[in-house]
C-alpha cells in the first residue's frame, strides 16, 4: 500500500516539471513578441511626435502673413529661402504665433526642423468672354464671343504671389545601436490672398 | 482506478494553456502587423491635405484675380436665367482644368519612401444664398483631388474640400 502511494507521488512531480517546462517554452516566444511590441510602440511614438511637430510647425508657418518669413531672409529673387538648415534654432514670433525651427526638443527627443520656401511663378489659362456680346445675347452663352486659351498675365509669368513650403523633420530613433535617422517631409503652398 | 485516470492531467492542462498562450501571441502579432499601416496612413493623410490645401489657395487666387471671367463661365454653365438647352459648362471647365491647377509633387522620406502625389482642382462650386440677386454673400466651394500609389502598391484617391465666404459686390458707379 505504501509502495503504491510513493509511486503516484513521483509521477505527479514529473508531471508538474513537464507542465512547467511546457508553460515556460510557451511563454518565451510570447515575451519576445511583447518586447517587439513595446519597441514598436516606442518607435511609433517618436514617429507620431515627429509628424505632429512637423504638421504644427508647417501650419504655423502658413498662418504667418505672406512674405513675412521671406522678408526676414532679405527677400528678393525666387529663393529658395531656408530656415533652420544649420541646426541652429530659428525663432519668429508675431502677436499670437510663434514659429520655431532648427533643433527643437519635443518630449525626450530632439528633432531638427528645416523649412524651405521658394517662389512658384505661374500663368493662368482660361476662356474669356466679351461683356458687350453678353449684353446683346444674355441667354445664349455660345454668342458671348469666347476667346479660348487666354493667358494671364499675357506676357511672362506672374511671380511673387505664390510660394512653395517644404518642411523636413529629422530625428534619431532611440535604440541600442545609437539610433537610426528618420525623416518626414510635408509640402504645401501659400498664395498672397490677403493683400489683393 | 481513479488515480490511474488522473495521470497526465497536469500535462494536458499545461498543453491547453500553452496553446491558448500561442493563440494570444498570434493575435498580438497580427495586431502589430495591422497597426503599422495605420500609422503610415495618418502620415499620408496629412501630406495629402497640406498639398491639396496649397493647390486650393492657387485656385482661390485665380478666382480673386479673375472674378468676372469665373462668374461669366459659371453663369454660362448654371444660370437659371439661361434656358437649359443653351447652357454650356465648357468655359467653366476650362477655368477649372487649367494646367497650373495640377501639380505633381515627388516627396521622399524615410517614413513613406518615395511617393509621387498628383493633385488637381476638380471642382469650383458657388453656393448662393440669395438666388434673386447677383450681389451678396456667397460661398465658394473648391475641391482638390489627390491621387498616389502608396508604398504598399495601392492606388489611393482622396478629395479635399474647402469652402470660402465671398462678398460679391458691384464695382459699378452708384447713381
Amino acid at each position: 500500500m505504501t509502495y503504491r502511494r510513493n509511486k503516484r507521488q513521483a509521477v505527479t512531480l514529473t508531471e508538474i516539471m513537464l507542465a512547467l517546462f511546457i508553460l515556460s517554452a510557451a511563454f518565451l516566444p510570447i515575451m519576445g513578441v511583447m518586447s517587439t511590441g513595446i519597441h514598436g510602440t516606442q518607435k511609433d511614438e517618436t514617429i507620431l511626435r515627429g509628424v505632429q511637430l512637423a504638421q504644427k510647425t508647417l501650419n504655423t508657418a502658413l498662418q504667418l502673413p505672406f512674405g513675412d518669413l521671406v522678408a526676414n531672409r532679405g527677400g528678393g529673387g525666387n529663393g529658395p529661402w531656408t530656415f533652420g538648415a544649420t541646426g541652429v534654432e530659428f525663432s519668429y514670433a508675431t502677436g499670437s504665433l510663434e514659429l520655431r525651427l532648427g533643433k527643437v526638443l519635443e518630449g525626450p527627443l530632439e528633432y531638427t526642423l528645416v523649412l524651405e520656401i521658394r517662389d512658384e511663378p505661374f500663368i493662368f489659362n482660361l476662356s474669356v468672354h466679351n461683356p458687350m456680346a453678353r449684353n446683346n445675347a444674355s441667354d445664349s452663352p455660345a454668342l458671348w464671343e469666347w476667346q479660348d486659351d487666354v493667358k494671364v498675365p499675357r506676357v511672362g509669368e506672374q511671380s511673387g504671389l505664390y510660394h512653395r513650403y517644404a518642411l523636413t523633420a529629422t530625428w534619431f530613433d532611440r535604440d541600442s545601436t545609437g539610433g537610426t535617422q528618420r525623416t518626414y517631409r510635408l509640402v504645401s503652398y501659400k498664395a498672397r490672398l490677403q493683400e489683393l | 482506478m481513479m488515480q490511474a485516470k488522473r495521470k497526465g492531467t497536469a500535462v494536458v492542462i499545461a498543453l491547453v494553456f500553452g496553446l491558448l498562450l500561442l493563440q494570444m501571441g498570434i493575435v498580438y502579432t497580427s495586431i502589430l502587423r495591422t497597426s503599422k499601416p495605420q500609422t503610415s496612413r495618418i502620415d499620408e493623410r496629412s501630406r495629402v491635405e497640406f498639398l491639396a490645401n496649397g493647390l486650393i489657395e492657387l485656385a482661390l487666387l485665380k478666382f480673386r484675380f479673375l472674378p468676372t471671367d469665373f462668374y461669366a463661365s459659371y453663369d454660362a454653365a448654371f444660370s437659371p436665367s439661361i434656358p437649359p438647352s443653351n447652357r454650356n459648362n465648357a468655359y467653366l471647365r476650362s477655368f477649372i482644368e487649367d494646367p497650373v491647377l495640377t501639380v505633381h509633387e515627388q516627396v521622399e522620406d524615410s517614413l513613406l519612401g518615395n511617393v509621387q502625389y498628383n493633385a488637381q482642382i476638380s471642382d469650383m462650386i458657388l453656393h448662393t444664398v440669395a438666388t434673386s440677386t447677383w450681389w451678396g454673400v456667397q460661398a465658394l466651394e473648391i475641391r482638390a483631388n489627390v491621387t498616389f500609389t502608396s508604398p504598399e502598391g495601392v492606388n489611393v484617391s482622396r478629395t479635399v474640400t474647402k469652402v470660402y465666404r465671398i462678398d460679391r459686390t458691384s464695382t459699378a458707379p452708384v447713381n
